[in-house]
């Protein structure tokens, strides 16, 4: 689908595009510029008019938070370079908040990335360490915040599903939208 | 491709879903990394599966056919064979990086976009027709059909228009995904 940001061209873009009974359906054109509260608006509006028994999938969004709108808004599908572009810069994303590694803030910081979590770059790496591989430009500060932010973005969409199953994504999104946008 | 929505939220939009392809399922809703040329940067396909736990990877037609090129491809018999990754890959048009990309773009809806490539500025035409047969010899799961991507801010008339081009090329897309339908079953998943 296109249409820019008008909703009665998203409409009939919707329209069109599920008349033709193809397996999925795409929003295009979303994700280049335009206010994140357009772009919410836009995949509602097409959300609304595509069929349910169809995947839909939002061509590339976007933040933790634009995901889990877009999820509750019916979306199933993202893409983004968000994870791997800003992980190369030093820009992590946690369940606790993002983080810019390259921040004097965590100059001493000896604690690992995330204690908890169950990959193994997050336990074995403090963040002390991984400031320092940023700011020395070493090759794997960039590899490091690749994979974290990727498994970030994977653990947030299944666990998105696992609260969809529950019968408990509202509460569960309320819960963690300040969270994960926040800057730490 | 096929989809199964296994459940609605009752307080949003919210689904959780099923999709099934040729090289597995896919537990829906879903993230997909983005492996433009193949590769999703820095990462090895083991650290996709076993500590990312990625069902899905993206490639971009744009990117491959510039690089490695559809030759090589066609050779190796697709991408999943070339970059060793055995799960799920959809692959993107290059509509997007049409626009963003390429210099010296013309577009005719009777017939696609032509281009000058960002890597040694020589002339492409990219038309639904063309891009369906480039994502086939790709090998994707899932492919998409070749829109015209609308760059933001556009005026009314520039959005009516290349939405109603990105109609027209949709059902020009899925004609020739009919005319090409492979009698051998591994093959019949083409999907749009």
């Amino acid at each position: 689908m296109q249409g820019s940001t008008y909703k009665d061209l998203r409409l009939k873009s919707a329209e069109y595009v599920a008349s033709t009974n193809c397996d999925g359906n795409a929003i295009g054109g979303v994700s280049v510029g335009e206010p994140t509260e357009l772009m919410y608006e836009i995949t509602d509006v097409c959300c609304q008019v595509l069929p349910k028994d169809k995947p839909r999938y939002l061509m590339g969004v976007g933040t933790p938070a634009n995901i889990v709108e877009c999820i509750s808004l019916g979306v199933d599908m993202f893409d983004c370079v968000m994870p791997t572009r800003n992980g190369r810069n030093g820009m992590i994303f946690t369940w606790e908040g993002m983080m810019n590694m390259r921040n004097e803030k965590w100059k001493n910081d000896f604690t690992p990335l995330d204690a908890n979590s169950d990959l193994f770059a997050d336990r074995e790496y403090t963040r002390a360490y991984l400031r320092h591989l940023y700011v020395s430009d070493e090759i794997l500060g960039p590899m490091i915040g690749s994979i974290h932010n990727l498994h970030f973005y994977l653990d947030l969409v299944t666990t998105a599903r696992q609260k969809i199953l529950d019968g408990t994504f509202a509460t569960w999104k309320d819960e963690v939208l300040p969270k994960i946008s926040r800057r730490l | 491709m096929k989809f199964t929505l296994q459940k609605e939220d009752g307080k949003s939009n919210a689904r959780a879903g099923l999709i099934e392809t040729a090289h597995g399922m896919i537990e829906t809703p879903i993230f997909m990394p983005v492996g433009t040329l193949g590769a999703v940067k820095s990462l090895h396909i083991r650290d996709l599966k076993n500590d990312v736990k990625a069902q899905i990877i993206l490639g971009n037609t744009y990117h491959l056919y510039m690089r490695p090129g559809m030759e090589i491809l066609r050779e190796v018999g697709g991408l999943h064979k070339f970059n060793g990754w055995d799960r799920p890959i959809l692959t993107d048009s290059g509509g997007f990086q049409v626009f963003s990309l390429s210099h010296r773009r013309k577009i005719d809806p009777q017939e696609g976009v032509w281009f000058q490539s960002h890597i040694d500025g020589s002339r492409h035409l990219f038309s639904p027709e063309k891009v369906m047969d480039l994502e086939r010899t790709i090998g994707a799961d899932i492919i998409m059909a070749f829109d015209e991507c609308t760059p933001y801010p556009a005026d009314y008339k520039y959005a009516k228009n290349s939405m109603e081009t990105t109609y027209k090329w949709l059902k020009r897309c899925i004609a020739l995904l009919r005319l090409r339908a492979d009698p051998v079953p591994d093959r019949a998943g083409q999907h749009l």
